[in-house]
């Protein structure tokens, strides 16, 4: 019975995503709802039309249909060490979908990445992951409350994922966005650092700055941007950011 | 490694010899060879230009800049074009008023000189290369010409599209050329009347090279003057030294690096100074030089900072020369592009790597630079040293348009089948996208050029253009009376073997007359076998010779093909007089089939529908071409190339079914249409490697555009590496890249003064932006921008 699912765009040469020449599948639906968030139509399970209705976001496609379309790139895997990675949108949010592909691509010799939030129950995460070659996951917030204001959803779930994940013995990466007043206290900064650190001594996090390059997109699809007020981070609260967190045994990236 | 004094020197020379010096068209040159041809009237035309070549090499007024550690320039002052009365007396006349002013590299001449220029002009007008030429077109030719289908080149002027052998330059000198050619005039028998040409040739040689020895030592005494004229000690003592250097070089064979490269700088402008050709290449650059870098740098006489600064002077040196173009190829042939290639890396003759120091150091002057020539192409192969790729994709990065990509796993094979020894084949260089065997083949890669999208309106109306209802080409059927697609295509076929076979003729006889009128003495005795044949390039001297045509618009024509194909053929949705008469109308009241058009499949997505007719149509070109033997010996070879003809060809061509408007540019090069190519660059390459490169026997262009952001990954210059090996896993020719933003180029289009140091890569060389006319300009900045999030 092949999964259907559904995604939103495709990116090819992508070299931000994991390593070598990646081709990256953006899949639709987020149970998160992040108030930095740059991609707005990537939130909505549904298919959907911009505000004048000139462009369709989302398409459906089966695991075997979409191995197809990106196994094109395959020379340029080959050649870079690269490989897919699963980004969204929440690709945790799809699972079976989501692991037939990616078994697909182990059939097929093929690496594969995520980029994921953990929001998932405890069994599906570690079903994904287990067939997943590498896996970078977000730290938006330590504080549960904190975090479901910024996001909508507790942090529970993903704090036990990330913990199993971080005990084990799979390449990760983890990322801290850092929005300007949200979430760049000196406290969330060292529950962060410490978190890793005492699950994965060297633990790799990589600290990415917010940007407002979505704002176009909330116009395109007549909605107005949550967060209109904060600007990026300056060099000197990225500094300071750096310079908290080098206080713990983990790799910044 | 780059010292500040190195780089405040090379940054003056720049300032001074181009950024801040004004083009200026001076006489000098035309008088001096009018002054030859008149004393030496009696002689053959061979004769005849070696004389002229003398006459302007002892009397021509020398440059030397402060900077300069060796010298030699082509006219009185850096960016001052030369004249070239034997070869263009008459567009030269005729264009004499646009120079100043036409809108694509305007080129300025004082009303004193322009009034002197006319008297001598108006004495050539019978006697000019571009008269006889011009006696000769056909008719058919000069109205395909006319119609905008077809460009046929060299009528008025010369081309390179060759590199002498800098290799037995070094080992033997000038002397030792000449020493062949006294043998050779000592022991030859002549046997019938075309004989007495051998010898006429030989003596011609002889007489420019002891010209061009002589030239080298005023040169040395004008160093010396200069030298007791300057008051800075440090600088008195080089000018000392580059005299010396030049009472050796390039008589002599060169015994260390300074000498080699002051040999071959001066017979390269030498080689300008006799026929203003482009294309003139300086070949496997780091392959000849290296011996003499070698030892310099085991001996202690040179180090790796002093060869930046000493190459570094190649690029402010070759940017500084600007040949004289009429206006219509400025328009084809954009931001005085003059096609100086170097090569780099590569095979050796049993095939292995050959990358060395010099391959580096050259980059890194490049760098140091930054202007437009010579180009730089570094040739890919599967046991390529990797850190050389890597330093050839950190260079790509710094967005100079260079170095452009060769895939030698492509291009050896087509020199094989070009007739070429195994060894021959591996030591190919290039010319933009063009390879050639250093000084053993004449590829001449300026036949014509062919309007591919025009001809499929062609054969779309029967032959007639649907814009002006002109009968341009054959009569080859009306589209309601064809029953299949392939009815129109072999329309198609018809179309583009007449054009094809109107270049052939007329090119033959341009040919013909270049070897009469217009021979090359002292160039043809840097030549592989042309003193051993006694015959000059121009007749066919060389090893190996070749004529090429360029097929234009390949992606557009494609387009144009899926459009008809699916709208008329598969889906029916259109009427064949409606998209005639829509094409007539620019798609005036005709929207709804104008969004048909442009929803129909494109070229560049990785979509057979539009990628194998874009195959299909490149063959049919192909297969027309190389049925043709070329006067020289050799045969004529296919292109897929525009050069900026795609700008210009489409300015002239109306509507096309792919949804484009009349007037707007065609194509560039091979690549799908500037943002149609929607699906990635993956995608793209893709589409470009269904495209068979081994049959387009001279070469295919593809340019990508990168905006800086994709190459801001920490490793992307590996990243970038490991594409291109994909790009020649897939057996493609070529690839360059333009490294810039769309917004970087609106931007300076607005403030054109901010941004003149701004390099583009604009087809098989890289030009100043703000140089370049408006719609060239439009055209780059439409070319499709990749992003990571495409």
């Amino acid at each position: 019975m092949a999964a259907v699912g559904r995604i939103f765009n495709i990116g090819h040469y992508a070299v931000h995503d994991g390593p070598g020449i990646r081709t990256t599948v953006f899949l639709k639906g987020c149970p998160a709802r992040c108030l930095w968030c740059c991609s707005p139509q990537s939130q909505s399970f549904e298919i959907e039309r911009s505000a004048d209705g000139g462009k369709i976001f989302g398409r459906e496609l089966t695991a075997a249909e979409l191995f197809a379309e990106v196994r094109r790139d395959a020379p340029f895997w080959r050649r870079s060490g690269g490989g897919v990675t699963l980004s969204g949108g929440e690709a945790m949010a799809q699972p079976d979908f989501v692991m037939e592909f990616l078994s697909l691509c182990r059939a097929n010799n093929v690496h594969t990445a995520i980029e994921s939030c953990l929001f998932a129950p405890y069994e599906t995460a570690m079903r994904i992951a287990e067939l997943t070659d590498f896996i970078q996951f977000d730290l938006k917030a330590m504080d549960t409350e904190l975090h479901r204001r910024l996001t909508a959803k507790g942090n529970e779930n993903i704090l036990e994922n990330a913990a199993a994940l971080l005990r084990g013995d799979k390449p990760l990466l983890a990322r801290l966005p850092l929005i300007p007043g949200l979430n760049d206290s000196e406290e969330n900064l060292r529950a962060t650092g410490a978190f890793l650190e005492k699950r994965r001594a060297g633990a790799a996090l990589e600290i990415l700055k917010y940007h407002r390059l979505g704002v176009g997109l909330y116009e395109e699809l007549g909605r107005s941007y949550p967060l209109p007020d904060v600007m990026p981070p300056s060099d000197e609260e990225y500094a300071r950011a750096r310079e908290i967190l080098s206080d713990y045994n983990i790799r910044l990236l | 490694m780059i010292s500040e004094a190195t780089i405040k020197r090379i940054s003056g020379m720049k300032k001074r010899m181009i950024t801040d010096c004004p083009t200026e068209l001076l006489p000098e040159r035309a008088l001096l060879v009018t002054e030859a041809y008149e004393r030496y009237a009696a002689e053959p035309p061979v004769l005849k230009r070696a004389y002229a070549l003398r006459h302007i090499l002892e009397n021509m007024t020398l440059f030397i800049d402060e900077g300069e550690l060796f010298v030699g320039h082509n006219s009185p002052k850096p960016r001052s074009p030369i004249a070239c009365p034997e070869l263009g007396a008459r567009w030269i006349l005729a264009d004499l008023d646009n120079f100043a002013t036409r809108p694509a590299d305007a080129i300025g001449i004082t009303e004193e000189n322009k009034k002197i220029l006319r008297g001598c002009l108006e004495g050539w007008q019978e006697a000019s290369l571009d008269s006889v030429t011009s006696a000769l077109m056909p008719a058919e030719t000069k109205a395909a010409i006319e119609e905008a289908m077809i460009t046929v080149g060299a009528q008025g002027t010369a081309h390179g599209n060759i590199a002498v052998n800098n290799k037995k330059l070094l080992e033997k000198g000038l002397r030792g050329i000449i020493n062949e050619l006294e043998t050779q005039i000592a022991s030859f028998k002549p046997q019938c009347a075309a004989d007495g040409g051998k010898l006429a040739f030989w003596r011609a040689a002889k007489i420019s090279c002891e010209a061009v020895i002589a030239f080298a030592h005023r040169y040395a005494e004008e160093a010396l003057r200069l030298a007791s004229e300057c008051a800075d000690t440090a600088r008195a003592e080089e000018l000392r030294g580059i005299a010396a250097t030049l009472k050796r070089v390039p008589e002599f064979p060169a015994s260390n690096f300074r000498e080699a490269l002051q040999s071959v700088w001066l017979i390269y402008v030498v080689t300008q100074i006799e026929a203003d050709p482009h294309a003139m290449l300086l070949g496997r650059f780091d392959q000849y030089m290296y011996p003499y870098y070698k030892k310099d740098i085991e001996e202690g006489r040179l180090t790796d900072e002093q060869t930046v600064e000493l190459l570094a002077h190649i690029w402010i040196k070759g940017t500084a020369i600007i040949k004289l173009m009429d206006s219509v190829t400025t328009r084809t042939f954009a931001g005085f592009p003059l096609f100086q290639n170097i090569t780099l890396g590569g095979q050796g003759a049993r095939g292995e790597d050959v990358c060395n120091e010099l391959t580096r150091l050259v980059m890194d002057a490049a760098a140091a630079a930054r202007v437009t020539q010579p180009s730089l192409s570094f040739r890919y192969h599967n046991k390529v040293d990797p850190d050389a790729l890597l330093k050839a994709c950190e260079t790509i990065k710094l967005g100079l348009g260079y170095p452009a990509i060769m895939n030698d796993n492509c291009i050896i094979p087509k020199h094989l089948i070009r007739g070429a020894t195994l060894e021959e084949a591996r030591g190919y260089c290039m010319n933009c996208v063009e390879s050639d065997i250093e000084g053993a083949c004449d590829s001449r890669s300026n036949g014509g050029y062919v309007n591919l999208p025009k001809a499929f309106l062609l054969a779309l109306n029967d032959g007639a253009d649907p814009a002006t209802g002109r009968q341009a080409g054959p009569h080859t059927g009306k589209l309601a009376d064809f029953r299949s697609f392939d009815e129109l295509m072999k329309a198609f076929d018809s179309q583009v073997a007449y054009f094809v076979s109107l270049i052939v003729r007329a090119y033959d006889l341009i040919d013909g007359a270049h070897a009469v009128h217009a021979p090359e003495p002292f160039t043809s005795a840097l030549l592989d076998d042309c003193i051993e044949t006694g015959l000059t390039r121009q007749e066919g001297g060389v090893r190996y010779n070749f004529s090429g045509i360029f097929g234009v618009g390949l992606a557009s024509a494609a387009d144009a093909m899926a459009a008809v194909r699916k709208l008329l053929f598969d889906d029916r949705s259109a009427a064949p007089e409606a998209l005639l008469a829509a094409l007539k109308n620019n798609f005036a009241g005709a929207e709804a089939l104008k969004e048909l058009c442009a929803a129909a499949p494109k070229f560049g997505n990785d979509d057979d529908y539009a990628d194998l007719l874009a195959r299909g149509a490149a063959h049919i070109f192909c297969k027309e071409v190389v049925q043709y033997p070329c006067m020289r010996g050799g045969f004529y070879i296919p292109e897929l190339h525009s050069v900026s003809t795609h700008v210009y060809f489409g300015e002239l061509t109306g509507a096309t079914p792919d949804g484009r408007p009349a007037a707007t540019p065609f194509s560039d090069g091979a690549s799908p249409v500037g943002g149609r190519d929607r699906s990635g660059p993956t995608a793209a390459v893709r589409s470009m490697s269904k495209l068979d490169h081994m049959e387009v026997l001279q070469g295919v262009l593809y340019n990508q555009k990168f905006s800086p952001s994709v190459l801001s990954a920490p490793n992307s210059a590996a990243l970038l590496a490991d594409y291109i090996r994909a790009w020649c896993d897939f057996g493609g020719h070529h690839i360059q890249f333009n490294i810039v933003s769309s917004e970087d180029l609106k931007e300076a289009q607005h403030r054109p003064d901010d941004y003149r140091d701004l390099i583009v890569r604009v087809a098989g060389y890289s030009a100043y932006f703000a140089e370049l006319n408006r719609n060239t300009q439009n055209e780059i900045i439409a070319r499709t921008e990749y992003e990571e999030m495409n």
